[in-house]
């Protein structure tokens, strides 16, 4: 044995052997080290970049909106994808989906114009929300893109700006309605059921200021039931039939919205993400038989709009991160802080993310919680993984941190990382700088003003 | 009034003008002015034969006969011939005046008859109402003590050079052209015969024109006379008494018709040229004889009738290989051939049934027609459609399950309006790699979408049946899933058009209206193997901006140009142009609620409605990102020796190319005029097509050299 190597060492553990039969679940998930984001090994990233790290893959971006496209448009001759932009705004990302011929969901003026940035024509823009100004509907009329009233003081609104500029708006109603789940989101634009949606309808086509193109509804996200779509999209198709029928106005589209659940494992959920969400053939041959149903002429179907973000994206990023330290709490369990907390991965407060070594490791695992580097007690990553024992310099991969995290996340205590995405050809870009102090402080200002 | 009067006059003269032009099947009015001058080098036969054709023309119009064959020429052009002829044989005077009255009434006569007769089998009556009534008049003649006799012609002393010391004169003498081999004298003299004069010069200036008007028309009077001639010289011509200049002409005239004018030009219709000869040799020596006995000459009889049991025997044909005939004849037979050409692919979605792909989304054809595999013998246009993923491969995971492939259980749709036919249900689905040899097919559905014109769609998954037999089906409709019944070893879809209701009878090339392939837009075309497919989105908004309804004016200005006023027309053969009445230029155009694209353009190319054409030619009504090709009539070819040179060669191959790409992004459409000569781009303009609120507003031009914009006004 060549004594100028140093073993490792690794400190003795004692565990219960617990040989019960495995449960439904199956046995612990087989972990395997995982040394690269599609070829660029981790420990090169994170040379270059430093720890935190985002890495976005386009093969798995392209990969997820090709599959979703052909699960919907081999079943249903009219389909549009629509990015929506509060997922992930970041222009590379959105770019790859206009790419791949996805239109824009937005739910502000900041989305608004960044989409405009991104080369959208304003006729393929969705503009979504409670929450639009004059100033942004002003801009989306003129603009012709399709905006989805939320409520009657929307609508009033749009009616004097359609006078003001002499332009119809281009319009659409969002619908909130009873899936037979537990999610109602009934907060969102006018409800099916009691009638609400039938008298605004009625009420854009009195006014006649209105070009009424669409329907719109958002059952609620991460929807884990297939079902929940078919039950939606018949009552939407039946919406437009009778819109067709009593008020004579042709629904050009109707736009499910997004919602479908990503491949992460919810918090207390008992099965594992992967295997428990549905497919988007499953999705698809949902809505589409749900729409046939209906007493639409061939010729006539609408055409189906999907403003599906999550599924999309979630397993197509994962954030890499260092261990900072190894602890013990009071009752024994292992602690383990990493330098990526819930500041940038706002996800971990709803789904129980998979982690994954990035370097080769032992066989002996431990139950440990995962903390992140912020001086607060919800910073958790996990509350309970059981991983191989890590020291302080390894690295960990998060994974399906796609969605909603480098939108949601927040600068608290620490600064933002860099965000990367590894193309097809394996090359690395940046998609969004570190931040630095100066990002920080060059906003702060101490000039006073008269009011 | 007065005006009424100046449109008649015009369509008059018109008339004798087509009737002249006619005699060598042109349209041009200004080659028929020539050939009535030539004509008149003979000054008395010359003007007998104007008077006989303005006469019957005059005739033909008090008494109301289809207007458009009268001003077409077509009954002008024996009247013109007979004239000449009859100016010929005899002198002069009130009594031949008298005669010539009555000759045109018979010459009109016998064509309207004929052209009854003949129309009904689809071919042309060609000289033949002149043939009779020239030996009518030689019959008469022979009686007569005026008579000059056929061979009296010779004698060529009654040529415009006795009226006057013409400086011209030398050139008419037929020695000047001596230094010319036999053959060419020979063949210039032909063309002179044609209007009973033997004149060499008559004879040049005739051919220069013929060669001016079509290059298609003269190479092939060129070689079919050339080829008359060495026959007659092979075979010993002299021993029959019978100088070729008496029937030479009809291996022009044959050649012109057969080669190029009724018959599209093309390697077969030259060989056919040249087989022709002998079988007229055999017509005019066997009817030269059998003539003799009455003294009557044979004349253009060969021509007539060789190319008539020509026609006939082409019209009789059972299936339409070349040679092509043609079945609307343009300017001249190049511009007829580039036209077929062209239109063969573009105009197919015009005279076909508009049939989709049956199915939804991005499919891949697994197997084309001729396929290696399966699609042969009858069955061999078929095609066999998957999914794939860009990976290319047909199914997800590890493809152990029939469910693992992206096309099982898709639904097949209905590729067009019809009726079920047959459903054929009830065979499972095969495991992978298996195949159902005793039921072929599988389960299946077959739709009648015209007579002769079924759809059949294979290998279905048992029990996923949406429609049955007498069902009226929409374009779009579900009809079934896709499966893996029959012979099918893996999931597919097997599509076919054939002629008759029952599976597996005789298929047939039939293109798709409209489909995407890799972000082009196919119209009319068949799918290739490999090739990535899937049916159009409709694009209301793009076709709202191409709604010209007959009668819309419209108002359009540029720099360049000026303003220009147009109006959308429609002609009598249901054909929809706009019409430019600044510059007295046409544009034909069609919009099938799923394209607007141009036929053709006949005018000035220093025109706004030109470019309008150049930048709009195909606009198919298409949602999304996508592109499309086509190509411009070679008539289009600015420079006029390349021309001269393409035309010449056209029947055989072709150097240039006109092409067209469009493509819409942001809602403008951006599109090329390139045009190529052996490959070398030597012109090229870029447009640029906008619209406003509901209609075009602009086009901008770029040219090599400059770029402008042409500005709608309403
Ligand atoms: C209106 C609307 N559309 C689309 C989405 C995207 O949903 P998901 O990411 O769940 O697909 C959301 C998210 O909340 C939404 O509110």
């Amino acid at each position: 044995m060549d004594s100028s190597k140093k073993i490792r060492y690794e400190r003795p553990l004692i565990k219960p052997i617990n040989a019960m039969m495995p449960g439904k679940t199956g046995k612990d998930t087989y972990l395997v080290p995982v040394l690269d984001v599609d070829g660029v090994p981790v420990s090169a990233l994170v040379e270059k970049y430093g720890s935190p790290l985002f890495v976005f893959s386009e093969r798995k971006q392209r990969e997820n909106i090709q599959r979703a496209k052909r699960s919907f448009t081999t079943r249903y001759p009219k389909v549009h994808f629509a990015w929506s932009y509060k997922t992930n705004y970041l222009d590379g990302i959105c770019k790859i989906f206009h790419e791949e011929g996805s239109w824009a969901e937005v739910v502000s003026g900041f989305e608004y114009d960044k989409a405009i940035r991104n080369g959208v024509s304003g006729n393929h823009i969705i503009f979504n929300g409670p929450a639009k100004t004059k100033d942004d509907l002003k801009k989306a009329i003129t603009n012709g893109s399709f905006i989805h009233i939320d409520n009657m003081d929307e609508l009033y609104l749009l009616s004097d700006l359609s006078d003001e500029l002499s332009i119809k708006p281009k319009v659409a109603v969002r619908v909130n309605l009873d899936t037979e789940i537990n999610q109602i989101w009934d907060r969102f634009g006018f409800n099916y059921e009691n009638g609400q949606a039938w008298d605004v309808l009625c009420k854009i086509v009195r006014m006649d200021k209105f070009e009424l193109k669409g329907l719109h509804c958002h059952i609620g996200t991460f929807i884990l039931t297939a079902h929940a779509y078919a039950v939606a999209a018949e009552k939407m198709a039946n919406l437009a039939c009778n819109v067709k029928q009593k008020l004579g106005v042709n629904i050009e589209y109707l736009d499910m919205g997004g919602g479908f659940a990503s491949k992460n494992t919810l918090k207390a959920s008992y099965l594992g993400g992967a295997d428990v969400c549905p497919s988007f053939d499953e999705y698809a041959e949902a809505i589409s038989t749900a729409i046939y149903k209906a007493p639409f002429k061939t010729s006539d179907l609408p055409v189906l709009i999907l403003e599906t973000g999550r599924a999309l994206i979630d397993d197509a990023a994962c954030l890499i991160s260092t261990v900072l330290s190894n602890k013990r709490s009071s009752s024994g369990r292992r602690f383990t802080i990493i330098d990526a907390g819930v500041n940038m991965l706002f996800t971990s407060f709803w789904y129980d993310h998979k982690v994954s070594p990035a370097q080769p490791f032992s066989k002996y695992y431990e139950d440990v919680t995962l903390y992140g580097p912020l001086c607060m007690n919800i910073d958790v990553i996990r509350e309970f993984v059981s991983l191989p024992l890590l020291n302080r310099g390894d690295h960990l991969v998060i994974h399906n941190v796609g969605a909603y995290n480098v939108s949601q996340w927040m600068q608290f205590i620490t600064l933002r990382p860099y965000v990367v995405q590894v193309s097809r050809e394996g090359k690395v870009s940046v998609l969004r700088k570190r931040e630095t102090i100066e990002t920080i402080v060059n906003q702060e200002s101490s000039t006073t003003d008269n009011l | 009034m007065n005006e009424e009067i100046k449109v008649e006059l015009k369509s008059f003269v018109k008339s004798i003008l087509l009737s002249y032009a006619g005699i060598f099947f042109s349209k041009s009015q200004w080659f028929g002015l020539f050939l009535l001058l030539v004509s008149m080098i003979y000054p008395v036969a010359g003007l007998c034969g104007l008077l006989c054709c303005m006469f019957v023309n005059a005739l033909a119009f008090s008494l109301s006969l289809n207007r458009e064959k009268v001003v077409s020429g077509m009954y002008g052009f024996n009247a013109v011939f007979t004239g000449i002829a009859l100016g010929s044989f005899f002198p002069y005077n009130s009594n031949m005046i008298a005669f010539l009255f009555a000759v045109s009434i018979l010459v009109l006569f016998l064509e309207v008859w004929m052209d009854d007769v003949f129309e009904r089998r689809n071919v042309p009556f060609l000289a033949f109402p002149f043939l009779i009534c020239l030996w009518c008049v030689l019959l008469v003649a022979q009686q007569s003590d005026d008579f000059t006799g056929f061979t009296g012609l010779m004698g060529g002393d009654r040529s415009i050079l006795q009226l006057g010391d013409l400086s011209l004169a030398p050139l008419l003498e037929d020695g000047f052209w001596s230094f010319l081999p036999t053959v060419f004298v020979e063949y210039f003299k032909s063309f002179s015969f044609i209007f009973f004069q033997t004149n060499v010069m008559a004879g040049v200036c005739i051919a220069l024109a013929l060669l001016f008007y079509s290059r298609i028309a003269f190479s092939l009077s060129l070689i079919g006379f050339i080829g008359g001639y060495y026959l007659y010289d092979f075979i010993g011509g002299e021993i029959y008494h019978l100088p070729i200049l008496y029937f030479g002409f009809n291996f022009i005239l044959t050649s012109i018709a057969v080669g190029g004018y009724f018959i599209i030009p093309s390697r077969n219709s030259y060989l056919w040229t040249l087989l022709l000869i002998p079988v007229q040799f055999m017509v005019i020596l066997a009817s030269s004889r059998l003539l003799s006995y009455v003294y009557l000459p044979t004349f253009s009889l060969s021509f007539c009738m060789v190319s008539v049991l020509f026609l006939y025997l082409l019209r009789r044909r059972k299936s339409f290989t070349s040679p092509v005939l043609a079945y609307y004849m343009e300017d001249n037979p190049e511009a007829t051939l580039y036209y077929y050409e062209l239109n063969k692919n573009r105009m197919a979605t015009l005279n076909y049934l508009k049939i989709y792909l049956p199915f939804m989304g991005v499919w891949k054809v697994s197997q084309g027609h001729d396929g290696q595999y399966t699609h042969k013998k009858a069955w061999k246009q078929a095609w066999d459609f998957v999914v794939e993923d860009s990976d290319n491969r047909q199914f997800s995971g590890d493809g152990t399950h029939l469910s693992d492939y992206y096309c099982y259980m898709k639904p097949v749709i209905a590729p067009a309006d019809g009726t079920v036919e047959a459903v054929f249900d009830g065979v499972d689905d095969n495991e992978l790699g298996a195949i159902n040899d005793k039921q072929n097919w599988g389960n299946y559905v077959v739709i009648k979408h015209a007579d002769g014109v079924y759809s059949a769609l294979c290998h279905l998954q048992k029990d996923s049946f949406k429609c049955r037999v007498g069902q009226k089906l929409e374009r779009g409709e579900f009809l079934a899933l896709c499966g893996n019944s029959g012979h099918s070893p893996y999931p597919h879809l097997h599509f076919q058009i054939q002629t008759q209701p029952e599976m597996g009878t005789q298929t047939m090339d039939f293109p798709i209206a409209t489909y995407l392939a890799a972000g082009e837009v196919k119209v009319g075309t068949c799918p290739q193997e490999g090739e990535s497919i899937s049916n159009v989105e409709s694009n209301a908004q793009l076709s709202s901006y191409y709604q010209f309804e007959v009668g819309d004016e419209l108002v359009v200005t540029s720099e360049k140009y000026g303003e220009e006023r147009w109006t959308v027309c429609r002609d009598i053969y249901n054909y929809t142009y706009i019409y430019c009445a600044n510059k007295k230029a046409y544009a034909w155009f069609e919009n099938d609620g799923s394209m607007f694209y141009f036929l053709k353009y006949k005018g000035t190319k220093s025109c706004n409605l030109y470019h309008f054409f150049c930048s709009n030619y195909k606009v198919p009504f298409v949602a999304g990102v996508w592109f499309v090709k086509d190509a411009f009539p070679l008539v289009h070819q600015q420079n006029g020796w390349v021309k001269f040179l393409q035309d010449i060669v056209a029947p055989f191959f072709s150097f240039v190319k006109i092409e067209y790409k469009a493509s819409l992004e942001k809602g403008e459409l951006r599109s090329t005029y390139t045009d190529k000569v052996s490959g070398r781009v030597v012109e090229n303009v870029q447009y640029e097509t906008s619209y406003s609120k509901n209609r075009l507003a602009f086009v901008s031009v770029k040219t090599r050299k400059q770029s402008w914009k042409i500005l709608f006004i309403k």
